[in-house]
């Protein structure tokens, strides 16, 4: 059981080790801890008049506030609610439900509203948020009809 | 005589794996105590900087005022924050020089072919740049100017504000856009040093920020940048520095040249506030706390567990408030 090394070989050898124990420190953006907020992921498929709606802002904010979560559809109107650009879903509680393709936020142009002033403006839907859930909601809304269907955990707080 | 003795004792040089095996752990040892203090000490030395840059800053806002008899604005309805009319300040007269404070035609934010303004947020300007911001040098920003250069700096605008933009209608003095604001450093404003009636001691005058040009929250991002903004121009206000009602044909984002003490400190760091707390707020990607410039030109490392009623007193510079110790 004896190997010999060369000094030349050691030397290079704890030379690498040290090296590599010398690494990048930690220098990267503050890493939030999400957990106490009890999120709740909400995705779905929004439609109007029974067509998918692409570009579609979907928002779950508190009344009189400005601050929730927030979605855009694709191509084939899904949506996932987002808290933030790097963790999905939305706080548990009564949430003012709106859905608008004008709406882009603070940081981008308006586009051209496509969905009744019901939905959005005007929106008068309210759901109740649980905590720590998941929840896939399909938003089927109706340019004639002002109702909006609602799952069974998210109901209709009237 | 050698010649009778076994290998074992010979004189070829070499190690045993024991004996490898023993340095490397105590090497190990050695670097799990040191690295740390190292890592400790690197940062220590890059806040130190960082209180550099804003006591350059603080220096640099004072002779503005001895020029000009006023602090700068934070921002203008040309575009411009703070950090555009301090250059001469800081020897950068050549990006100054480079500068077109127009309305409109070439050296307007919204003319993408302009070369002046466009170019000059490009510049890395070392000052305005904490070395602990773990943020690119550029950053291709697709919507507005390419390569914009993020900067750790604010001017302090407010001890109140929370929202930046016209889309919400909070009231008074929480919006950033209602205009005179109550800290030194706000939209088109030119506050002397005898309006600072609370003690330049006790006034913040810059602050660091937290920025980050990625992260989005309530669909607003906490991105700071010197020199301009398209997001600015045209900020549309009256003679008397009150807003015009609508007719914007730029946006609001003042939160990229100012952040207001209404927002408590390192906002960023904790999930439960709001984007736009975390978008106002001062803060630093330094632990604990950030480093502030007062009005004085002192620079105190200010430590996020401050009293929040006190950190708000701060920001304002006529509250009239009692400041205790901190």
């Amino acid at each position: 059981m004896m190997i010999r090394l060369s000094a030349r070989f050691a030397h290079s050898l704890l030379s690498l080790l040290a090296i590599l124990c010398f690494g990048c420190g930690p220098n990267s953006t503050a890493k939030l801890s999400y957990d106490s907020l009890g999120l709740t992921e909400v995705t779905g498929v929004v439609r109007l008049d029974g067509e998918p709606l692409e570009g579609a802002t979907v928002s779950m904010v508190p009344e009189g506030s400005f601050s929730g979560s927030f979605g855009t559809t694709d191509a084939s109107g899904k949506y996932r609610l987002m808290y933030t650009s790097e963790k999905s879903g939305v706080t548990p509680g009564v949430k003012i439900v709106r859905v608008s393709t004008a709406d882009k936020g603070a940081e981008s142009a308006p586009g051209k509203e496509r969905v009744p002033s019901k939905y959005n403006s005007k929106s008068t839907m309210k759901v109740v948020v649980p905590a720590n859930s998941s929840l896939e909601w399909n938003i089927e809304l109706d340019s004639s009809n002002g109702k909006v269907n609602a799952p069974e955990v998210i109901k209709e707080d009237r | 005589m050698s010649l009778n003795l076994p290998p074992r004792y010979s004189h070829k040089t070499g190690f045993t794996l024991i004996e490898l095996l023993v340095v490397i752990a105590i090497i190990a040892v050695l670097v799990a105590i040191l690295l740390p203090a190292v890592q400790q000490a690197r940062e220590a030395a890059r806040r130190t900087t960082c209180r550099n840059n804003l006591k350059q800053l603080g220096i640099a806002m004072h002779n503005y005022h001895d020029t000009h008899n006023a602090f700068t604005f934070g921002w203008n309805q040309h575009g411009f924050g703070w950090s555009a009319m301090i250059l001469p300040q800081i020897e950068m007269n050549n990006v100054y020089d480079r500068l077109h404070f127009r309305e409109s035609g070439p050296g307007n934010w919204n003319n993408l072919g302009s070369a002046g303004n466009q170019t000059a947020v490009g510049i890395v300007i070392t000052v305005f740049r904490c070395p602990t911001m773990a943020q690119p040098e550029t950053i291709y920003d697709t919507n507005h100017q390419t390569d914009r250069v993020p900067a750790s700096y604010r001017a302090c605008a407010s001890g109140t504000a929370i929202y930046d933009w016209d889309n919400y209608t909070p009231s008074g003095e929480e919006w950033l856009y209602n205009s005179p604001q109550n800290g030194i450093c706000y939209g088109a404003s030119a506050t002397n040093m005898r309006d600072i009636t609370d003690g330049t001691s006790n006034t913040v005058l810059i602050g660091e920020s937290y920025t980050d040009p990625v992260f989005v929250q309530d669909r607003v991002t906490p991105d700071v940048w010197t020199i301009g903004s398209f997001q600015i121009d045209a900020w549309d206000i009256n003679a008397d520095g009150t807003p015009t009602s609508g007719a914007l044909s730029g946006s609001n984002e003042f939160t990229e040249f100012v952040g207001s003490m209404g927002a408590p400190m390192n906002s960023r760091k904790f999930a439960s506030t709001s984007g736009f707390q975390k978008q106002a707020a001062f803060g630093s990607y330094h632990v604990g706390g950030g480093n502030l410039a007062f009005a004085d030109g002192a620079v105190r490392f200010v430590s996020e567990n401050v009293d929040f009623e006190l950190y708000k007193r701060l920001g304002t510079k006529s509250g009239g408030e009692v400041i205790s110790d901190f």
